[in-house]
């Protein structure tokens, strides 16, 4: 890592642009620019000024790339707005791919999309303050649950726990979720049921946790009935029969971030045994 | 001497809507030019480079949903909650069930098969 940030640091004082390609899994630091494939023959190692002149030029390969968190477009730039290792995703079908910045970080910025886990701290008329751990409290409309009308208002209490989906999350304006998708039904959002425990950690967790194949939620499957639910916003909450279980599995989600795969295997060898 | 010397008229007063049926065209000609010209510099106008978006290649989205196939945030284990199972199943199979697709499209009749029988 303290080699990556040489390098990091080295192509910033250099104030050379590095190829997006070039970096791919590499340490990229906030302000640095990177350059996509289809720019690279324009403006490579010669720079721009001393462009070379060409009487037919090369059709550019009109591909759409999307930039995702940690990345910012300015103009026809790319520059990165986050510390972290550059990923790419390969296209399904056409277009240049996704690029992001895999950051390791602990406040949540509401994206429009994101599942989350809110706490509700008021209700005032027609909407609900919740609590996400963003910098504003979101509002969540009492129509926005399966089932709901005018007449028929939705149980939900000051301090309960939401499960819910951001439609509006603008840097400028409040964030506002639903408890609903876009045909009405509830799919699983809601108020999350009594009990259970709710802690943090890093969203960096959260995603290793959703990952498709990640290791660690098949071998908590294994262990005993439970149920857990992940918010983006780096809240998780678990819930299983005994009170003494339901712990044990917050001490691993929380511990296991800092393990290797050998060390996690133990304890969940032991953890099986018992 | 009222011929010869008739009293000029202020330019305010000729432009005013009851004195143009009497002008001559060449007055009424020279009184809208000057009209015109003073419009023209009473117009505001911003003293900018002509602001062109160009079509961008990049796309801004600062979702993870995009990036990482994330599966679904609710789970449950071992019928701790029968409904958040099926549901985990649902949402979480639904990329699957599209490759899944895919490969019997493949395994089904070629067209070539199709074109000898």
């Amino acid at each position: 890592m303290a080699e990556a940030a040489a390098v990091g640091a080295e192509s910033l004082s250099s104030g050379q642009a590095r190829a997006a390609r070039a970096v791919l899994g590499q340490l990229v630091l906030p302000g640095e620019e990177l350059l996509l494939p289809e720019h690279e023959d324009a403006e490579g190692p010669g720079g721009a000024g001393e462009r070379p002149l060409r009487l037919s030029p090369a059709p550019r390969s009109r591909v759409r790339v999307v930039c995702g968190p940690g990345l910012r477009r300015c103009g026809e730039r790319l520059l990165v707005t986050k510390c972290g290792r550059l990923r790419h995703k390969e296209p399904g079908g056409g277009g240049g791919g996704v690029y992001w910045v895999d950051s390791q970080q602990k406040r949540y910025v509401p994206v429009k999309g994101d599942h989350v886990i809110g706490i509700v701290t008021a209700k005032s008329g027609d909407t609900f303050k919740v609590d996400v751990g963003g910098s504003e409290p979101a509002s969540l409309s009492y129509l926005a649950f399966e089932g709901a009308t005018k007449r028929n208002r939705p149980n939900v209490q000051v301090g309960d726990l939401i499960y819910g989906q951001f439609v509006v999350a603008n840097k400028d304006m409040e964030p506002e979720m639903v408890c609903i998708d876009s045909c009405g039904r509830a799919n699983g959002m809601g108020v999350i049921g009594q009990d259970g425990l709710l802690f943090k950690v890093t969203l960096g967790l959260i995603r290793k946790l959703l990952a498709p194949d990640c290791e660690i939620i098949q071998e908590v499957g294994k262990l005993y009935p439970l149920e857990i639910v992940f918010g983006m916003n780096g809240r998780i909450w678990v819930k299983a029969k005994t009170i003494q279980q339901t712990l044990i599995l917050a001490n691993i989600f929380e511990a296991c971030e800092h393990m290797t795969t050998e060390q996690r295997r133990q304890i969940f060898s032991r953890l099986a045994e018992s | 001497m009222a011929t010869e010397h008739k009293p000029k008229l202020s330019k305010n007063l000729l432009r005013m809507k009851f004195m143009q049926r009497g002008l001559d065209s060449e007055t009424k000609k020279q009184l809208e030019e000057e009209e015109k010209k003073i419009i023209s510099e009473e117009h505001w106008y911003l003293d900018l480079p002509e602001l062109k978006e160009k079509e961008s290649l990049i796309i801004e989205e600062q979702s993870f949903l995009l990036c990482e196939d994330l599966l679904y945030g609710r789970m449950s284990f071992r019928g701790f909650n029968p409904e958040v199972e099926k549901l985990m199943l649902q949402m979480n199979s639904k990329s699957r069930t599209q490759e899944i697709e895919d490969e019997i499209v493949e395994v089904d009749v070629s067209d070539e098969e199709m074109a000898r029988r």
